[in-house]
């Protein structure tokens, strides 16, 4: 077990100019669950990668412990990885593959037995030892993948995306086992998604991705009570933040005619700017008397809760898309007009990625 | 094995067939053949004659000129189907012997010939060589000799060809030496050790295993050191003591003065090899001197020609001729007569002189030819020694003691080519050291017996 | 009307055809229907065996007939005397030596040889596609040129590439075809089917998930062991497949044997052999029964030989 550090980590594939990480600076404590997210092509597998020494660090170095890692062989990094489409060993059997990297490492006959015996008690793989992958289903080859990391004992897991291929519910099932797992287990994780869902509830901290370059990383609780971007803000909490660009008229940012007072703090932040990016949470907004006009386009039942998908009307301006969470037992439906208020508004530059004013 | 065996089994396939067809048809053959030489004659429809022929310079030629023959025929047209020589002779073979008769013409080997006579598988051409302008005695007479059963003619010369031995003049006299006009074996041998060097090999001579490779060169060679295949009794003599030491003297002489990969030499890389200069004389063909003196060649002029060498017989020259034949099976034999008897006169002979060049003259078919000013000039080089060695060769004795067939460098039987293969490997594995001479010979003693018993 | 009327005529038509369907599905029905549809085979199938097996059986008849095509006075039939010749000339048994050896030589070497330029191409370089190309070339060449360029360029003692080279490394000169005819022939064998392995085994090294070499080196795997562990396995498939097509196409081999040594030193391999009987012996009868005899050992090797090899391989990758 050991820390990790990317220290100005810089990866540019050949051809072209834009590098796919650029120039990454990040800490990942000892025994910590850091998930890496983003969209597609933000660079959070190559990140993840570089850690595992399958591509190479162009810019910058990587730590692991005390030991700088930069250019030194997979092989010899001492971290094990998970693979999305699981990459079995598919002529070995579920214990073959498990043992692999132990019988590489030399490790007794007895060590080697107890280790995968352990292993496939703990993911439930015990029926299974004498099969070869293709005979086993999604789930089950998934679980083969990490007991064949587990067994390793490394200093650090790296998982890629290892739920993609799931179905829903097992994806469900099995991330709740993952992090379980890794608390257990104690091992420093590297987990990279996509899905901000997976994200929020598996790591102990969330690093955010955007075009290579690091957007906010810190607890899924901070990211999401405070991003530090637009971006961020979009990105992380489902259904999403509602980002809207509004012009600024007397103090205020106007929405679809309706005004949000900014606070004197961000007013000095603007420098000026003619508009800003007003985010409202779902959560933070209600249905009232006075507030922004929405045309309901959708109203989606939750049981508990509620969420409408509007937009403002074209009265008013280009129309901009709310979502408003309110109770269950809500009676609006499609085609309704409603006026919604926010309680609580984030601002920022407005520009996609633009910074948090307040 | 699958594909190796497809094409000989198809062609055994399509032979029963037309053996099949050939049989039913047997008993209407009569009135058929009658209706069609009527028809012949009194409309004079078209005749076609197809010509089976072997793939060389010569045979392209007649093919080239037979548009001057069908000028002066019309209503005759000539086909020709050229092939290798290994397919030639079993397409041919399978055609005759089964009876399928597409062939009018055939183009066959003086070995062939006698036995193909003795088969009653080829028109007796006697009647039709009788004529003054084709002079059949201007045929070169062991050529005619060799051609012949029972003395009538089977076969006519598209141009023949002995033995002799070439050097390379300048290697010869740089040594300080010279080559006798009628050289024994032994001197040969002395002259090839002596010439050579690191450079330069003594003498080429085939060693390709093969009854027409190795074996053409071999069988000249043992007739003259006394030996010879079977006597008078068909009892083989392979491992006869004159055999034995020709083999010997044979392997002795590649080792010491020969090329370096003596199995893998045939007349076409000695042929290289002389135009190199890498090799100072050469036992051969005298149709390849030729070559020797093309304008292409670097050792054009440079060359010596003398008679195969000998040992206990005066001469030692094989004898072959590549010969037109009628088969038995066709329909037009007057036809395909009149065209052989053109495709090996005097008047052909001229043609080929006078409208492609007089070097591309068949040669060593007629006595004629070489008394030609124009082709004696052309072929000044070798054209004098080529009919000296062609006229006093015998097909009917050529070794010591007589022998119940015609032919020299060849027995004329149809296990011939079988055994002398045969034996012609085991003497290429003690040529390369795998077993002894002895050894060889005592094996092709009994092939050889096997084959002369059937004889008996 | 008419077009209503059709509409129904059709519908009904359509409902005729699921219930004939769905009476089909009843087990009886089906095996019924089955057999008389497989009754509509035999016409196709019986051509076919004819087609395929006419020129065996015609071999079979030739095999039992004393039939010399330069004696057609002499043809008769005699039985089994063909085979007996064929088992007392003491051909046959060097033959098969013959065969085995230059078979297992060429398969062996041009597989090992293969295997070595398929590693080399997997990798990605510049003019990747142009080594690939030359590389290939020497299996489009036809089997006579290749025997015949060897034999001209590259073994000739004098002006050869071979001895020309061993010259320079001061290595010793040999005469080819004279001492080494077995080594010659394989060697252009292997010339010849080496692109032929490559080709099959850079197949197998492509369809090699990626995913799986990383895995393996992030589990602690050195390149040489990955490739002992994980591609040697992967590529058994594709191996079995090389061995099996190459050894039948080389079974065949006869080119290079009647260009470079005409079956002296050991190197007359039932083929060549086969071709003497029926073209130099011009022993119909004496050659259709070495066909016979080379059919039934080939079936009955090439049955061992799968069996066993194929064996070995599934137990070398449980071990």
């Amino acid at each position: 077990m050991a820390a990790v550090e990317f220290v100005n980590a810089t990866r540019t594939y050949e051809g072209t100019k834009q590098p796919a990480v650029d120039d990454l600076n990040l800490h990942i404590n000892d025994g910590e669950f850091l998930v890496l997210v983003g969209p597609s092509g933000c660079g959070k597998s190559t990140s993840l990668r570089m850690l595992a020494g399958l591509e190479p660090v162009d810019g910058g170095s990587i730590r692991i412990g005390e030991r700088d890692v930069t250019s030194i062989a997979p092989k010899d990094r001492d971290v094990a990885m998970v693979f999305q489409n699981y990459a079995l060993y598919p002529h070995m059997t579920v214990a073959e593959n498990m043992a692999f990297a132990l019988k590489i490492q030399k490790v007794s006959k007895s060590e080697i037995n107890k280790r995968v015996q352990d292993a496939a008690k703990l993911l439930d793989l015990e029926p299974y030892l004498d099969r070869r992958p293709k005979a086993l289903s999604g789930g089950q080859r998934q679980r083969v993948a990490m007991g064949r990391a587990i067994v390793r004992e490394p200093q650090v897991f790296l998982m890629d995306e290892p739920l993609s291929n799931l179905d829903a519910k097992l994806r469900v099932q099995t991330r709740t086992q993952i992090a379980e797992l890794q608390r257990r287990l104690g091992v420093t994780t590297v987990y990279v998604t996509h899905d901000q869902v997976e994200a929020m509830t598996m790591g102990d901290r969330v690093a955010l991705l955007l075009d290579g370059v690091l957007q906010q990383v810190d607890t899924p609780r901070a990211l999401y009570e405070s991003p530090s971007n637009a971006f961020v803000a979009g990105f992380i909490g489902s259904p999403a933040m509602s980002l809207v660009s509004s012009s600024i008229a007397d103090g205020n940012a106007v929405v679809a005619g309706f005004p949000i007072p900014i606070e004197r703090s961000a007013i000095n932040n603007l420098n000026n700017a003619k508009s800003v990016m007003v985010g409202m949470r779902p959560e933070d907004l209600t249905v009232n008397a006075e507030g922004i006009p929405m045309e309901i386009d959708l109203v989606e039942e939750l049981g508990a809760d509620a969420y409408l998908y509007g937009k403002t009307p074209s009265e008013v301006g280009a129309p901009v898309s709310l979502i408003v969470r309110v109770p269950g037992d809500t009676k609006l439906t499609r085609g309704s007009r409603v006026k919604v208020k926010p309680t609580r508004t984030y601002l920022f530059e407005d520009s996609p990625t633009g910074k948090r004013l307040t | 094995m699958r594909q190796r065996k497809a094409p000989w089994l198809g062609a055994a396939a399509a032979l029963f067939t037309a053996a099949l067809v050939s049989a039913s048809c047997g008993g209407g053959t009569d009135t058929a053949e009658e209706a069609e030489t009527t028809t012949t004659e009194t409309a004079a429809t078209p005749v076609t004659i197809t010509v089976a022929t072997v793939n060389n310079g010569q045979m392209k030629d007649m093919e080239q000129l037979t548009a001057e023959y069908e000028a002066q025929n019309p209503g005759v047209d000539v086909v020709f189907q050229i092939m290798e020589e290994g397919d030639l002779r079993s397409s041919v073979t399978a055609d005759i012997a089964s009876g399928a008769g597409q062939y009018d013409v055939v183009t066959i080997g003086s070995y062939e010939v006698p036995q193909w006579a003795a088969n009653g598988w080829l028109t007796d051409l006697t009647p039709y060589v009788g004529t003054p302008e084709y002079d059949v005695d201007d045929i070169i007479k062991p050529v005619r000799d060799a051609l012949s059963y029972e003395g009538q003619l089977y076969a006519v010369p598209f141009y023949g060809e002995s033995s002799i031995l070439m050097y390379n003049k300048e290697i010869i006299e740089a040594a300080g030496l010279t080559v006798p006009n009628k050289p024994t074996w032994q001197e040969v041998a002395e002259i090839a050790k002596k010439v050579k060097s690191d450079k330069v090999n003594g003498i080429c001579m085939r060693g390709k295993p093969g009854w027409g490779e190795s074996f053409a060169v071999l069988t000249t060679m043992v007739q003259t050191f006394g030996g010879n295949w079977y006597d008078m009794d068909w009892k083989a003599g392979v491992n006869s003591p004159e055999f034995t030491q020709a083999i010997t003297f044979y392997k002795d002489l590649l080792e010491t003065a020969g090329p370096k990969d003596p199995l893998s030499y045939s007349f076409n890389e000695c042929l290289n090899g002389m135009k190199n200069g890498d090799f100072a004389m050469w036992y051969d063909a005298t149709s390849l001197a030729g070559l020797l003196e093309s304008d292409d060649s670097p050792v054009k002029g440079k060359m010596g020609y003398v008679y195969a060498p000998v040992v206990k017989t005066k001469n030692s020259g094989w004898l072959w001729a590549w010969s037109l034949a009628i088969p038995k099976t066709t329909k037009n034999v007057d036809a395909a007569a009149d065209f052989i008897t053109w495709a090996t006169s005097k008047e052909y002979h001229q043609l080929v002189g006078e409208t492609l060049d007089w070097n591309r003259v068949p040669p060593g078919s007629r006595t004629s030819t070489f008394e030609n000013p124009n082709y004696k000039e052309a072929a000044a080089a070798y054209a004098p020694i080529t009919l000296e060695v062609m006229s006093s060769v015998n097909p009917n004795q050529p070794g010591v003691n007589p022998q119940p067939w015609v032919g020299i460098q060849y027995v004329s039987i149809p296990e011939f080519q079988d055994v002398g293969n045969q034996v012609a490997q085991l003497v290429a594995d003690a040529v390369a050291g795998r077993i002894t001479v002895k050894e060889a010979l005592d094996k092709g003693q009994e092939i050889a017996q096997k084959a002369g018993d059937a004889q008996k | 009307m008419p077009a209503f009327s059709a509409r129904l005529w059709f519908s009904r038509d359509l409902r005729e055809v699921r219930l004939f369907l769905q009476k089909a599905k009843s087990t009886t029905k089906k095996t019924a229907d089955k057999a008389k549809l497989k009754g509509l085979l035999y016409p196709a199938v019986i051509f076919v065996i004819i087609l395929t097996q006419l020129p065996f059986l015609l071999t079979i008849v030739f095999s039992s007939i004393n039939w010399n095509l330069l004696k057609p006075a002499d043809r008769q039939f005699v039985g089994l005397e063909n085979y007996a010749t064929v088992f007392s000339s003491g051909d046959l048994i060097p033959a098969l030596i013959a065969t085995i050896t230059m078979t297992t030589m060429a398969v062996v070497s041009s597989l090992l040889l293969g295997l070595l330029f398929a590693l080399l191409l997997d990798r990605k370089f510049k003019g990747r596609a142009l080594a690939r190309t030359l590389i290939i070339t020497p299996f489009l060449v036809m089997p006579a040129a290749a025997a015949l360029s060897w034999k001209f360029s590259m073994f000739d003692t004098n002006i050869g590439a071979v001895n020309y080279f061993a010259g320079l490394l001061g290595l010793p000169e040999p005469a080819w075809i004279t001492d080494y005819p077995m080594v010659s022939i394989v060697i252009v064998l292997a010339w010849q089917f080496t692109p032929f392995m490559m080709l099959i085994l850079l197949a197998g090294l492509q369809s090699q998930d990626q995913e799986v070499l990383e895995a393996a080196a992030v589990d602690g795997s050195s390149t040489w062991k990955t490739f002992q562990l994980i591609t040697m396995p992967h590529l058994r498939v594709y191996f079995e497949i090389a061995i099996l097509l190459g050894t039948i196409i080389l079974l065949q081999v006869f080119d290079p044997i009647a260009i470079l040594t005409k079956g002296t030193g050991g190197t007359k391999t039932l083929s060549y052999l086969l071709y003497e009987r029926a073209f130099i012996g011009l022993n119909v009868g004496e050659a259709a029964a070495y066909g016979v005899i080379v059919v039934v050992i080939t079936i009955v090797l090439a049955t061992l030989a799968l069996r066993t090899l194929f064996s070995v391989f599934t137990r070398g990758v449980r071990a």
